[in-house]
């Protein structure tokens, strides 16, 4: 790897803080651990909730090295981004090493060019420069170093190649001798602002855009420090701007930093043996494409519903169930827990029709544990390939047409995986409206992994339609819901920026890693809320209430939902996991007490039904109790209303 | 899957990270019996595999049968 002076003076290190900066997704953190070594400490940066780590350089004596957190461009537009700001504006720095992308140059560049008007002194990594070279690319460090007037390192993080280069540019780092000139109007209004702008960590001019564009740390920043007077007077200059251009500000200043990186990248940049598009690249751009990407999308979820729906739930169930338990296991553990406990009671317990062992390990063991796994394997496989981010990409398109946020989606795709994790996630998104509609539609519309192995299974005991008109209805209701509560909570909505990992054939070594992971993870999580709940029938059972409760509910099971009694246990049980309630209503399809209609029915209402029990507290402790009991007394008659509605409306089309 | 560096790649974003380099976990009570690491590029809570027992089984497993693969050998 290489390391390239620029001509322009070096600023001497003494021992003063080094900050790294860099989009996100360019190693900026590998490099940091690889400069600071192991010993770093963490804390939220004051005043927010942003972590930062910072660490002692170990090859340069007494400087601390401060990761701040990726940011795509100034002005910041995210909490944490807004933290990376505030390192410039207000920490006392000797010096800011960029890391940027060597494939992305242009965007590299363009944080490269903001930073360069701060005049502070800076260096830059070019980092991932096999991944660069890999696709045909390369970047002339020594030509762009000259042009920049800064020392720049290329660089691969993972690998550490080109460290000591790195090392040596930190060391010279140097104010850069980039100027750029904006149009005329913006020119004069720097000239006129800058007197008054007091002084600060990062030159006037680059202050002065900063607040142009509508940076709010900048505006933060001289609200607390610029007297009143000056304030007024720089507001009269932006208006007296705005009122000349034609377009608002900070869309000009990005044309002319646009125009000015394009030409350096241009110049810089040896694509003369750049390769075309890999196949990967290809597939990749085509499944985030708007038209080509939704029958890539259909022919995921057809291949996903095959794999864990016909092979997962029907024949490695079929396997398990009727072959190994009900065959062998079973009789043999009946058998045996009846000669050896004779109180009718306890053996009940065990081996009776709500016994742990009968239904509680059966329930977790023959029907769910075959579905999981073949669903684990699946997410394993899409997320190892790098899909799921473009599936994010794709749907985001759907989500905005009811106003939620790009980011939002991340948390429903994720949802399919465990919804209690995704409602955690919803700790990313920007807004409160934000956290609180996403997760009103994970609750109510979003299956987790073992509920939508179950459904899959099911279905696939139907017919591929009835899995058309289930997820017709549920993505139906996931946008009405969505729009409504959007309407009742405007807010703005922001685009979804998102790194796209390049697509690859999944590493079958990394998919059953996760699977193990997550199943070990389930099988704890999961198995003994299973048993809690079939405890729970066995007690109802024995004091006789069960008869009771399953009468008390038939208006409801049997009236407005069309369902045989017997499905009321199944639906208690979905107070406790959806997934438990739906394995239920399988072993009732498998064993005929259910006709195509009823089944169809049935999981549409187990899908909108309250989440399970880890949701509901997840729900408590990130949006409060209030909105958690509200929730629930939401979703518990909407699920039941629109299960029942759907049984009329098919029956309305010759459905029985 | 955490590579040989502990590296772990996010299931939304793709991003690579070092779970373990979080400190702020190590002060979180639950700790020690949490599984799940969040992303820092997108905030995304994921699995972590380096605390199943059951992932480290079938790593160590899958590890030896990739040594012993015959591309291996003549690398």
């Amino acid at each position: 790897m290489t390391h390239c002076h620029s001509s322009a003076p070096s600023v001497p290190l003494n021992g003063g803080r080094i900050a790294l900066v860099g989009n996100p997704n360019v190693g900026k953190s590998i490099l940091f651990h690889r400069l600071t070594g192991q010993y770093v400490t963490v804390s939220n940066y004051p005043g927010t909730t942003v972590e930062v780590a910072q660490g002692a350089a170990r090859a340069i004596a007494g400087a601390v090295v401060i990761d701040t957190p990726g940011i795509v461009a100034f002005p910041p537009r995210s909490e944490d981004e807004a933290v990376t700001a505030r390192v410039l504006l207000r920490d006392p720095l000797q010096s800011v090493l960029q890391v940027g992308d060597a494939k992305n140059l242009r965007r590299t560049l363009h944080l490269t060019v903001q930073l360069a008007e701060m005049r502070v002194p800076q260096a830059l990594a070019l980092n991932m420069m096999d991944e660069a070279r890999a696709r045909g690319l390369n970047p002339d460090c020594s030509r762009l170093a000259g042009l920049l007037g800064i020392p720049v390192a290329c660089t691969v993080a993972t690998s550490g190649a080109g460290m000591d280069s790195l090392i040596d540019a930190v060391k010279h780092a140097a104010i850069s001798k980039v100027v750029l000139a904006y149009p005329p109007a913006i020119e004069e209004f720097l000239a006129s602002a800058e007197p008054l702008l007091p002084e600060a960590r990062i030159s006037a001019r680059a202050l002065g855009l900063l607040w142009l564009a509508g940076d709010q740390q900048a505006d933060a920043w001289l609200r607390e420090k610029a007297p009143v007077e000056n304030l007024s007077q720089l507001e009269a200059l932006r208006a007296a701007l705005t009122g000349r251009l034609e377009e608002p500000a900070y869309l000009v200043i990005q044309r002319v930093r646009e125009a000015f990186v394009n030409r350096l990248a241009a110049e810089v940049m040896d694509v003369s043996r750049a390769a075309g598009p890999t196949f990967g690249m290809r597939l990749g751009h085509l499944t985030t494409h708007p038209v080509w990407g939704v029958p890539i999308l259909a022919a995921i979820l057809y291949g996903l519903y095959w794999f864990i729906g016909v092979f997962g739930a029907g024949t490695l169930v079929g396997l398990l169930e009727n072959g190994l338990f009900g065959r062998v296991i079973n009789p043999w553990v009946v058998e045996q827990v009846q000669r050896l406990i004779p109180l009718r009671f306890f053996s009940d317990l065990l081996v009776g029709e709500y016994g742990l062992w009968t239904m509680g390990a059966t329930y977790a063991f023959a029907l769910l544990l075959p579905v999981v796994i073949t669903f684990f394997l699946a997410f394993g496989a899409l997320e190892d390939s790098g899909y799921l981010p473009r599936m994010a990409v794709l749907t985001n398109r759907l989500f905005s047409l009811i106003g939620l946020n790009g980011q939002a989606v991340l948390p429903m795709v994720l949802g399919l995986g465990c919804v209690t994790m995704a409602t955690m996630t919803t700790r990313i998104l920007n807004s409160r409206r934000e956290r609180l509609l996403v997760t009103i539609l994970l609750a109510l519309a979003v299956p987790c992994s073992a509920q939508l192995g179950v459904v899959m299974g099911m279905l696939a005991g139907v017919s591929f339609g009835a899995a058309l008109i289930w997820g017709g209805v549920i993505l139906a209701v996931l946008l009405l819901v969505g729009w409504l509560s959007a309407r009742l909570m405007p807010g703005k909505r922001a685009p979804l920026v998102v790194e796209l990992p390049p697509l690859r054939l999944p590493v079958a070594g990394n998919v059953l890693v996760k699977t193990a992971a997550r199943l070990e993870w389930y099988i704890k999580e999961a198995v003994p809320l299973f048993m809690a709940g079939t405890l729970l029938l066995f007690v109802l059972d024995k004091l006789n209430l069960l008869p009771g409760l399953i009468h008390a509910t038939e208006p409801v099971i049997t009236g407005w939902l069309g369902l045989p009694p017997q499905a009321a246990s199944a639906f208690l049980l979905g107070l406790i996991r959806r997934d438990f309630a739906a394995t239920g209503l399988f072993h009732m399809q498998s064993h005929g007490l259910l006709s195509p209609l009823q089944v169809v029915v049935s999981i549409v209402t187990i899908t909108l039904f309250i989440p399970c029990i880890a949701s509901i507290f997840m729900i408590v402790k990130e949006r409060g109790l209030r909105m958690a009991a509200g929730m629930v007394v939401f979703i518990f008659p909407f699920a039941l209303l629109v299960g029942g509605l759907l049984m009329r409306v098919l029956r309305l089309f010759g459905w029985s | 899957m955490p590579g040989e560096d502990g590296f772990i790649t996010c299931a939304v974003c793709g991003f690579s990270f070092d779970p373990s380099a979080h400190e702020g976990c190590r002060a979180c009570p639950l700790h020690s019996g949490c599984v799940t690491a969040c992303c820092p590029n997108c905030g995304a809570t994921n699995i972590n595999p380096r605390r199943s027992g059951l992932a480290r089984l079938v790593e160590r497993l899958f590890a030896r049968k990739t040594y012993e693969t015959p591309f291996d050998e003549e690398r």
